[in-house]
């Protein structure tokens, strides 16, 4: 309890800077009719498996990749000349495993399996600091956008097998390494519209490798995974 | 003018229903003393009532010493009570409950509680099918075989509204030519029939007006339910689920219940404590519910009763037990067990699915940030 308001304690007092961050035009930009841009939000559905480096989880839960369902909410906190922006990322999400119990005096490393089916559900929730590099899709017609990500990763878990739930969280270094395309140049008009109308400055797919080391007590954690999905920029 | 015939089309039609609403509600109020509490509830004869279902259960033996057996459970129709589990040491439980007492159709008695907007001092009753319409004089006619007349006529109405003194083997008796009306025979779902209760004078060689009659509809169900369609997978498991099907043809099902034996043989088993109302479709029973330690094997039954109750759920006829389900006590481990570390703050974001006490800071992280994205955005 005491960690978590001391996250948000952090968040808070982070966030309260913003204001004379702002100072910095975050989203200035030489196209005329371009407004600040702030803000990133993603929804990105992926693949994501628990790599413990023991067949522990392999052999409770032998398939499935989750999927895992992945929101993130960027704050950019200042733009770095003919970089891009550059701020912090919130990004928590969530994945089910299912399979079958094992009897309870199985030799280590092996599972004699029982009837008993299992669920193990994860959550993981991840504090970045984001770097967008979006000067191509800003100063040239290319519009490719690349991102890094490096942060600390939280993965919350609980796992039912039929007598009550188990709790716990992992957690440990995170990183992610992001593809994106705009998609304003399909119809740059429209775009344009969106944003005098709505805010939203572009509209992308993407494409992300990422990984983390959550192992900070059960081994949670996934070397390499991988998301797909769209965004949006206001 | 079209707009005028189609307002006198309306109107006859919104006049339709208060003329049949007219018809007097009655209802059987009790059956052998237990009184419904519920009106929309339906009115069963079932196989106790008609003395169908063997012999009424003894109570149940006491437990064995120990911390006391648990009581044995009553008979239902032909089954006898069950004895308490045995203990280790200290007083023996008590003995079940007696089994339902069986009835004969002259036993089981009933009371009829008349509409009371138009009480009468007496009432001549008849039986007839489903919409037999008895009220009209061409049905019951005794070529129709349809209605027929009960003995005792006129019956007397007490001030409560209640028309009492009346069995089952009444309504046997009454006949149409020379043929019973009613019959301790049913399909599944039972076999529908009403009681018409003129008022005050014998129905006689004319129509009987709606507000001089009443309906008191009922149905006789003396088969019991199949038994349930079990899932008969054996399970190793901590927490056995038991899971099992829709009825097969359909039926009106009010309650599953669940037997146990350490053999696979329906004859030995007993009666658990546990039951699942009829939208269930599986239930959970952990082994040290059965007193199965770890490697014991045993088997699980289930029952079914129908809706043929008056104010006991398990009142109703109960079908033979199903197949079995062979269940073995096993402890199991899952990755947490395995992996040796489950611990860690448990304030999750999952949590507030559960809006448990550690949704709070999640909560107002949320309201926090929020409130500052907003503030930015001005």
């Amino acid at each position: 309890m005491t960690r978590v308001a001391s996250a948000l304690v952090l968040v808070v007092a982070v966030c309260l800077s913003v204001d004379h961050a702002g100072a910095q035009a975050i989203g200035q930009s030489d196209r005329s009719g371009w407004s600040p841009e702030g803000y990133l939000f993603s929804f990105g559905v992926g693949a994501y498996r628990p790599d413990p480096g023991s067949p522990d989880f392999a052999v409770v839960y032998p398939s499935g990749q989750g999927p895992l369902l992945l929101p993130e909410f960027d704050f950019f906190l200042y733009r770095i000349p003919y970089l891009g922006p550059i701020g912090i990322g919130v990004a928590g999400g969530w994945a089910s495993y299912k399979g079958s119990a094992c009897e309870a005096d199985s030799a280590p490393g092996t599972c004699t399996p029982s009837t008993q089916g299992a669920t193990f559900n994860l959550f993981p929730l991840n504090a970045y600091a984001v770097l967008r590099l979006d000067v191509l899709a800003r100063k040239t017609p290319v519009p490719f956008v690349f991102t890094g990500k490096v942060g600390f990763a939280s993965v919350f878990f609980n796992e039912d097998i039929g007598s009550g739930k188990q709790r716990g969280r992992s957690h440990g270094f995170g990183w992610g390494a992001q593809f994106a395309v705009e998609l304003n140049f399909i119809n740059p008009r429209r775009a344009n519209a969106l944003d005098e109308d709505w805010g939203i400055n572009s509209s992308f797919f993407f494409f992300e490798v990422a990984g983390n080391d959550a192992n900070s007590r059960a081994p949670v954690g996934d070397d390499v995974y991988f998301l797909g999905g769209v965004g949006l920029t206001f | 003018m079209p707009f005028v015939c189609l307002l006198s089309l309306a109107a006859g039609l919104l006049a339709l229903p208060s003329v049949s609403s007219a018809q007097l509600l009655d209802a059987i109020s009790s059956i052998n003393g237990e009184v419904f509490v519920d009106d929309a509830q339906t009115r069963y004869f079932n196989a106790q009532n008609c003395g169908l279902d063997g012999t009424g259960g003894s109570g149940g033996t006491g437990g064995l010493g120990g911390q006391g057996g648990t009581g044995g459970q009553g008979g239902i129709g032909g089954q006898g009570g069950i004895g308490g589990q045995a203990g280790s040491a200290g007083q023996g439980g008590a003995g079940g409950l007696a089994g339902a007492v069986l009835k004969s159709p002259d036993e089981t008695t009933f009371q009829i509680r008349l509409d009371q907007s138009n009480p009468p001092s007496q009432v001549f009753l008849w039986v007839g099918t489903q919409q037999a319409g008895c009220e009209q004089v061409a049905n019951r006619n005794e070529t129709m075989g349809i209605c027929g007349e009960l003995s005792g006529n006129p019956r007397s109405v007490g001030t409560d509204f209640l028309v009492s003194d009346l069995t089952l083997q009444d309504l046997l008796d009454a006949t149409s030519g020379g043929d019973p009306i009613v019959t301790c025979e049913s399909g599944l779902r039972g076999t529908p029939y009403e009681i018409f209760v003129f008022r005050d004078t014998a129905p006689g060689a004319t129509d009987v007006d709606p507000g001089n009659y009443g309906v008191a509809p009922f149905t006789v169900d003396v088969e019991p339910p199949n038994p349930p369609r079990i899932n008969t997978g054996s399970q190793r498991q901590a927490s056995f689920n038991i899971t099992w099907g829709d009825p097969d043809p359909a039926d009106d099902i009010q309650l599953w219940s669940f037997w146990f034996s350490r053999t696979d043989d329906p004859a030995t088993a007993t009666e658990l404590d546990l039951t699942s109302e009829l939208s269930a479709r599986s239930r959970s029973i952990g082994a040290s519910r059965l007193g199965l330690a770890d490697g014991e094997t045993g088997y699980i039954f289930m029952t079914a009763f129908d809706q043929a109750f008056v104010t006991d759920s398990m009142g109703g006829n109960e079908s033979d037990l199903s197949a079995s389900v062979e269940v073995t006590a096993v402890a199991v481990a899952g990755y947490c067990d395995r992996s040796g570390d489950c611990g860690g703050c448990a304030a999750s974001p999952m949590t507030l699915w559960g809006r448990g006490a550690s949704a709070m800071p999640w909560i107002l992280g949320a309201v926090f940030g929020g409130i500052l994205l907003w503030r930015r955005r001005r």
